[in-house]
């Protein structure tokens, strides 16, 4: 991290500032307290100004910066020192460094184990979860430790991350109301991310779904009986087809367009078990008038077997977390200068977290009678 | 409503007309029971056709008009009163000019209308057929109209 602070002018220092000031002027925490979490938590009091500017490599030396970077056990940290009314913001670039550790691989592995059982270990006792996570440039100028733990001089724009740990109503208010995406305005948001266990009923009033007109070749060719019963699912075009809306805004709000459209985020169920992925595409809903947000349409090159057909949204771990990963930070080549190492195993950890032994993080669920 | 429903489930007139009367609410995206106009359409319909059947058989009941021609005059004027209200009311929901305007992502036209008219004013000529065959016993004139019983000739 030492290379992202320079007295508190780098990027890095103001974008946390712009952040944190957000979180202080909307004035929804009763007490905001600022810590340097290291292999020990200092606490910094609760200036702003002052934890910033104070920003400083030896600083965090002082909080107990090692060679080894124990993502997992900063998760466990900050986590296992939260309540249900708490909101925790951590900062960092989220490097997993395995030290001296020579097998890196299973060092990752045992982050994401490490995370996933922050999660776990949380949501247990308090149940109530949301992780949201921002990603960002910074400039950052100084040594850097790559996963052989080996130094070199790096000055390149590097990322960081912000997680914010908090009950999801919380967390889902900070993020829509009290410092909104469009209030970044020292450095945009590359990325973001957030996953949370309260199903989209509880966050919204209108949740409500129900299958489309069969009046275009586009939504298919079917009889609807009701809003959740339709029969004689016939063949349009290369595929059997039926197609319904629902009411997704809240996550749209909270997760954006493009995730909450993708498929992969969707699971065709059997009872409580996940039995394949959703075959179709979503697309926004632009009748003024409708009740739904987004329109699902659901393929089949077979015809549908009668009974009850669900469909689940369960978030998963988004592209771009991949998309950032590097497997080797040896050598920045401008193929992985914007990655971050070992990065997947956080989230796949965090993701674990939440769809841990035989319970599936559903926020949705749309149920059909095929009759 | 679902009975009303059922005599207007053959799609000669146009699916979404038929969705449209039977009560789409595009801000609701479902079917709406007080915008269904099926119940009110087909009480028209039948209670029409059982006024042109007592008229008939009932209140003319006229040895003059026991013919098979006249029975025919008076389903044809049954048919042609309820083919044009039937279009007017479609045509008066194209318009906006009634209490149930087309909804706009429904693609409905005054050919729809014209088949509709067509199509419920078939339905009453069954109607009126099928009272003919079944109520006209009673009629002291009529009875042999549109044809000879077979309860006449014992």
């Amino acid at each position: 991290m030492n290379g992202y602070v320079n007295g508190g002018t780098s990027t890095f220092q103001q974008v946390v500032k712009e952040y944190l000031s957000g979180i202080n002027n909307a004035g929804f925490a009763s007490a905001v307290n600022y810590y340097y979490v290291g292999s020990k938590i200092t606490s910094k009091g609760n200036d702003l100004n002052n934890y910033i500017t104070k920003l400083t490599p030896s600083s965090f030396g002082a909080a107990g910066g090692g060679a080894t970077t124990d993502i997992g056990g900063l998760f466990k940290t900050i986590l296992g020192n939260m309540d249900s009314n708490t909101i925790s913001i951590f900062i960092s670039d989220c490097i997993i460094s395995p030290g001296s550790n020579t097998n890196t691989a299973a060092y990752a592995r045992g982050q994401m184990t490490d995370v996933r059982d922050a999660i776990v270990s949380y949501t247990n006792h308090y149940e109530d979860l949301a992780c949201l996570v921002y990603q960002f440039d910074s400039e950052f100028n100084g040594r850097y430790f790559d996963y052989q733990n080996h130094p070199r001089k790096v000055n390149m724009q590097r990322p960081f991350y912000i997680w914010v740990f908090g009950h999801t109503a919380h967390v889902a208010m900070m993020k829509l109301q009290y410092v909104p995406d469009k209030d970044f305005k020292v450095a945009p948001i590359r990325n973001q991310w957030i996953i949370f266990n309260t199903p989209l009923s509880a966050l919204q009033d209108n949740n409500k779904y129900g299958l489309l007109l069969p009046n275009t070749a586009k939504n298919g060719q079917y009889v609807r009986k009701s809003g959740t019963e339709l029969r004689t699912i016939q063949k349009a075009g290369d595929n059997y087809r039926f197609s319904f809306g629902a009411n997704l805004l809240t996550a749209q709000f909270l997760m954006g367009d493009d995730y909450v459209e993708d498929t992969r985020n969707y699971k065709q169920m059997i009872g409580k078990a996940v039995k394949e992925k959703f075959y179709g595409e979503i697309e926004k809903d632009f009748n003024q008038s409708s009740p739904f947000s987004e329109i699902f349409r659901v393929d089949s090159d077979s015809p549908f077997q009668k009974g009850t057909f669900s469909l689940a949204f369960i978030p998963e771990v988004p592209d771009w977390a991949y998309e950032c990963t590097d497997t080797d930070d040896r050598m920045f080549n401008g193929a992985n200068d914007n990655k971050t190492y070992g990065l997947n195993n956080i989230f796949e950890g965090v993701f674990n977290g939440f769809n841990n032994g035989g319970h599936i993080n559903i926020l949705a669920q749309f149920d059909f009678e095929i009759k | 409503m679902e009975f009303f429903s059922l005599f207007y489930q053959l799609n000669v007139y146009g699916q979404d007309l038929f969705y449209h009367l039977k009560g789409w609410d595009n801000g609701m995206q479902d079917f709406v029971a007080a915008n269904n106009q099926f119940p009110t359409i087909w009480l028209v319909t039948f209670l029409s056709a059982v006024a042109m059947f007592v008229v008939f058989y009932y209140i003319l009941n006229h040895p003059r008009f026991n013919k098979f021609w006249h029975w025919l005059i008076a389903l044809a004027v049954l048919a042609i009163g309820i083919f044009i209200w039937s279009r007017g009311l479609v045509l008066a929901d194209i318009t906006g000019a009634s209490m149930h305007p087309v909804d706009p992502s429904l693609n409905i036209s005054a050919d729809n209308a014209m088949m509709f008219g067509v199509y419920n004013a078939v339905l009453s000529a069954i109607f009126f057929l099928f009272f003919s065959v079944i109520g006209r016993f009673g009629s002291k004139n009529c009875k042999n109209a549109p044809w000879k019983s077979l309860i006449n000739r014992k």
